[in-house]
């Protein structure tokens, strides 16, 4: 549901730049911005991790600038508004890490958002992909079953502690003991496999 | 694996489990972006972790989202632009004349909060700009201030800009076989890659000169001291 056309109250809340609604607005939408700023579709070749981080930051301080929150006209869908600006500071974090030509990519000149089209991965992100699968399909093989369904209900699904310790009948505090120890193995498997070493750039 | 270390492991787990308070997260992040090591080590990491819970190597996962969204809520609600990831804008303090003018000094201003996104000639006036680039080998190209480090096997790479005016550019390497030279078509703020790369084989101090040239005898020098270092 677009939640600012939605909710004329809190639109206009928004405009006043009122903490709770920006609170709302980036509760709402942090997440859309994240997964657009590490796709492909958010700058032609998706930002990494650390710069997703920085991305997402500077995405929602601009969207809530006075300007920005004013030149929204509150009829469209506020995604998609949003989502020109995560573009915008995706460009911007790659031209100052110099990976994109600060000359080639004009910031007003960039195509809308629902314009581009994310393009195929290339066979090398491909090959990585399926062997980052492997290698978690080797390490879930190696979890015992009450692991295993933590690995499910944590990393996969998503839920809480406190729903996960409900569905596995354990305590918080034996959820929290039992996923810190399946991260901890994770790590020490991943780095027993060479993967983790595979992103360092060559001595 | 000598940098490796139970507390470096504690500090990727805390970003990638979202455990980390802010400050603390903050910290560990200025360490990945600045370490050549802990920061490609990380990527990994979340790319595999991506994968356990079952996305896309480009796709976060329900833990990454909500660390994510944790980690940055208040600074947004401040208003805090998001930190500076070893991205340097400099100002030359130099304005050159209108001819003759020789600018041997330069000044670099380290990028900080609300200059990290601006282009660079947003950051004050400037007539001529050279940037210099420590380019490693499967890393991202790292800009380099005045004394700043790059290793053997790495190679310098450049950009230059300049108003109208100075319409040429020479740029040398002191030490260093060969030079560039050929006409200027960045501006400052817009600063267009050279065509000439330098390949780091011995270590050492390094000095680099772009001189602009332009119409009526107008020159303009650029010099910015690096370093070479042994190969890690």
């Amino acid at each position: 549901m677009p939640l600012l056309v939605e909710d004329r109250a809190l639109l206009d809340a928004f405009r006043r730049g009122e903490e709770p609604a920006l609170a709302r607005v980036y509760d709402f939408y942090s997440d859309d911005v994240a997964r657009f700023l590490a796709s492909r579709a958010s700058s032609g070749m998706g930002l990494r991790a650390l710069d997703v981080e920085a991305a997402h930051q500077e995405t929602f301080v601009r969207a809530f600038r006075a300007e920005h929150r004013s030149a929204y006209d509150g009829l469209r869908p506020y995604r998609p508004y949003l989502l020109a600006i995560a573009r915008s500071a995706a460009v911007s974090l790659l031209r100052s890490a110099g990976k994109v030509a600060r000359a080639s990519v004009g910031l007003q000149d960039a195509p809308a958002v629902p314009a581009m089209a994310a393009e195929a991965p290339t066979p090398e992100e491909e090959a990585m992909s399926a062997e980052v699968k492997r290698l978690v399909g080797s390490f879930l093989d190696q979890l015992g079953e009450g692991e295993r369904a933590l690995a499910r209900l944590r990393f996969m699904d998503g839920a809480s502690q406190e729903k996960a310790a409900s569905e596995l009948r354990l305590s918080r505090q034996q959820v929290r003991t039992v996923e810190s120890k399946v991260r901890r193995a994770f790590t020490r498997f991943l780095d027993a496999a060479g993967w983790l070493a595979r992103g360092r750039p060559a001595a | 694996m000598s940098f490796w270390n139970r507390h470096a492991e504690a500090d990727l787990e805390a970003l990638v489990a979202g455990t980390a308070s802010p400050a603390r997260r903050r910290r560990i992040l200025r360490h990945m972006r600045s370490c050549e090591r802990c920061g490609p080590r990380y990527e990994q990491l979340v790319v595999a972790h991506r994968a356990l819970a079952g996305r896309a190597v480009d796709e976060p996962g329900p833990a990454e989202l909500s660390a994510l969204r944790e980690a940055n809520r208040a600074a947004v609600l401040r208003g805090e632009k998001a930190e500076p990831a070893r991205r340097m804008a400099w100002v030359p303090a130099l304005a050159a004349g209108a001819a003759a003018v020789v600018a041997v000094a330069i000044f670099w201003r380290p990028a900080q909060g609300t200059d990290e996104f601006r282009p660079r000639g947003a950051v004050g006036e400037q007539d001529a700009v050279v940037r210099v680039f420590c380019a490693r080998k499967d890393a991202p190209l790292e800009e380099l201030r005045p004394e700043g480090r790059c290793p053997v096997g790495a190679s310098l790479a450049f950009a230059v800009g300049a108003i109208p005016a100075m319409e040429r550019v020479e740029v040398k390497v002191a030490g260093r076989p060969g030079e560039y030279a050929g006409a200027v078509s960045g501006t400052p703020g817009h600063e267009a890659a050279v065509p000439w790369t330098v390949e780091l084989s011995t270590p050492g101090r390094v000095e680099i000169t772009a001189t602009f040239t332009g119409a009526g005898g107008a020159v303009v020098r650029r010099q910015i001291v690096v370093h070479v270092e042994p190969a890690p």
